[in-house]
């Protein structure tokens, strides 16, 4: 599954609901709850999203015809935060997702009398949102940023977990964040020698702080460790996109858009990328392809920070642009390295 | 001409005889390569090698449900073969892909391991004992890939210092000869997660429970040799080993309903 994949099965085909709701709200913007609307089979798209939809006989009632009316139920528009966690918890499992007792205190607080009903309601107020936000792109774009807050509102408890618990404490009277610039100016090539010299510190304490962070780190399935390293280790970077990383791990942890300008395209972006899969594909040191593209390892981890989060906060909403962008470069790369590809004897 | 069988059989094991070859290659031509740098070098062209090699092994065992798709399947039913027949040839097409899978898999860890035991048997033969400073008493040098501190009987502190060779040879092997350790238990763990995520939602509770028992079996058996490299896993097996399954209850097993209504039964 490719990346733009994973970013739409995110919302469960939610786009393709919207759009259909879309043109039902459309018709019925003036009759939200107007119960006997004319209700045409005819033509009439069954698969919502991924939920079955039997109406048994045309002509008899059933619960699910309330599937296919306007009906925002008690949720308001204007507080989509609500709506999209009451989404996320009555369309999912798992860590963030619901339980039978949330979905059941979700149901009772915005007044769903049962699952079809939920699921008409949704669908209508994804309609409502997509009119407000002009398209439905950007209300998919919005619940993947917020769903992006709540995640970084958890991993930040997790730090704070991590900190009371003493795994964040100094080793060897080595920080954290001191370790991560350490190995953050390792990378860059400076002299462990040196800098051992330069921190006052035996080779003896740094291998023993350095065991232990890293035995820390491989048994922390939070990640608070890993974040708090990963945010040191840039913050200590010196690199020519040294500033770009500064800003994106600033931006993600405040959820917020970015402030700077993008160094380069996202498609310039996307061909260091397959300039790597391609290097990687003939045997090539992957330094030396960087090095190709004008990067270093610190320009390439800082430079990725930031586009990361960018594409993360454009890429459902662009996402037309972004699949052709794609397969743009796909092309080209294909065109430009056309004897990397091999069994093309094997066939059926 | 051939029926769609004949020449779906003839695909997979023209697939399997090309991965066998291209294995077979690339470990002749990293065997050559480690006993190159045994002594020491740089080992990375090794691993960018096997980077492409894997590169092209997971293209030829991709190669075999896409052409399932795009050709094999209609034209197994369209010659009237029955749907348990059609299936029954989609099976041998998985299988065969999931054992591709497990021997590229084996390949790199079996050469990274190879490499790290050369390099260790040459620090090993260098290796020089460990002679105080104070009082000139000599010691066999103890095992281990970090600098040591040991007391003299004098009283002094004598240090143990690992030379390059030596902390190369921990540095390659951590991860690879562990993991060749508990092959036995990487097979077991990946045939149960395959088998859980094969099933059809929601998942059976003892197809979760294998695959929690095989997880856990290997990584006891992992880090048991790990710590052979990293002595703190050491301390508290259990601990380390409740700590790496975590994740995997929270993001899996969460999100099982027959799981949690058996009231989230761990193993461990």
């Amino acid at each position: 599954m490719g990346f733009l994949d994973k970013l739409k099965s995110i919302f469960g085909g939610a786009k393709a609901k919207a759009e259909q709701a879309m043109g039902q709200g459309g018709q019925q913007a003036g009759q939200a709850g107007h119960a006997g609307h004319d209700h045409s089979h005819d033509g009439h798209d069954h698969s919502h999203g991924d939920h079955d939809h039997d109406h048994g006989s045309d002509d008899a009632p059933s619960s699910t015809d309330a599937y296919d009316q306007f009906d925002t139920a008690g949720f308001d528009p204007d507080d989509e935060e609500a709506f999209f966690h009451a989404v996320q918890h009555m369309e999912s499992e798992g860590m963030f997702g619901g339980t039978d007792e949330s979905r059941a205190e979700i149901m009772a607080r915005y007044g769903i009398r049962d699952r079809p009903h939920w699921q008409g309601v949704r669908d209508s107020v994804y309609s409502v949102l997509a009119r407000k936000h002009g398209s439905i792109e950007e209300v998919s774009q919005r619940e993947m940023n917020w769903r992006s807050g709540q995640m970084q509102r958890h991993q930040q408890g997790n730090t704070a977990a991590a900190a009371a618990k003493g795994e964040l404490n100094p080793v060897e009277g080595i920080t954290l964040e001191k370790w991560a610039a350490m190995n953050a100016a390792i990378v860059s090539g400076a002299s462990i020698e040196d800098l051992l010299k330069a921190n006052g510190l035996d080779q003896g304490k740094w291998e023993r702080a350095s065991a232990e962070w890293n035995a820390r780190m491989s048994r922390d399935t939070t990640f608070a460790i890993t974040t708090v390293y990963g945010n040191a280790f840039q913050a200590a970077s010196q690199g020519k996109y040294s500033a770009y990383a500064k800003e994106a791990n600033a931006a993600r942890a405040a959820n917020r858009e970015l402030a700077m300008e993008p160094p380069m395209t996202i498609e310039q972006y996307w061909e260091i990328l397959y300039e790597q899969d391609y290097g990687s594909k003939q045997g090539k040191d992957p330094i030396a392809v960087l090095k190709a593209s004008g990067l270093t390892v610190v320009d390439w981890t800082d430079l990725s920070s930031y586009m990361g989060y960018l594409i993360n906060r454009t890429a459902v909403r662009n996402h037309k642009q972004f699949e052709e962008m794609h397969k743009r470069v796909e092309a080209k790369f294909a065109a430009k390295y056309p004897g990397v590809t091999s069994d093309l004897d094997i066939s059926f | 001409m051939a029926t769609a069988i004949e020449r779906w059989n003839g695909l997979l094991a023209q697939i399997k005889a090309r991965h066998d070859q291209v294995r077979a290659e690339a470990e002749a031509e990293g065997r050559r390569f480690i006993a190159s740098v045994a002594g020491g070098g740089d080992y990375l062209p090794l691993s960018h090698q096997l980077g492409a090699v894997k590169h092209r092994l997971h293209d030829l065992e991709k190669k075999i449900m896409d052409t399932w798709h795009a050709q094999v399947d209609d034209a197994i039913l369209g010659e009237g073969n029955s749907v348990a027949v059609r299936d029954a040839e989609r099976e041998r097409g998985i299988e065969l892909g999931h054992a591709l899978d497990d021997a590229r898999e084996d390949m790199e860890i079996n050469l990274m391991a190879e490499l790290a035991k050369a390099r260790y048997a040459a620090a090993q033969a260098q290796l020089q004992p460990v002679v105080c400073a104070g009082c000139h008493a000599s010691y066999a040098a103890p095992h281990g890939f970090r600098q040591i501190e040991m007391q003299c009987s004098c009283g002094a502190i004598v240090r143990y210092d690992p030379d390059e060779l030596m902390r190369s040879a921990g540095a390659i092997g951590t991860h690879p000869i562990p993991h060749q350790a508990a092959a036995n238990e990487v097979r077991a763990m990946r045939a149960a997660d395959r088998a859980r995520r094969e099933a059809r939602s929601p998942t059976p509770l003892h197809l979760l429970q294998a695959d929690e028992a095989a997880q856990i079996a290997y990584w006891y058996r992992y880090l048991a040799a790990r710590a052979w490299f990293e002595p703190e896993l050491g301390r508290d097996p259990v601990m380390e080993v409740r700590k790496r399954m975590e994740q995997w209850y929270q993001y899996t097993c969460e999100g099982e309903e027959l799981w949690r209504a058996a009231g989230r039964p761990r193993q461990i």
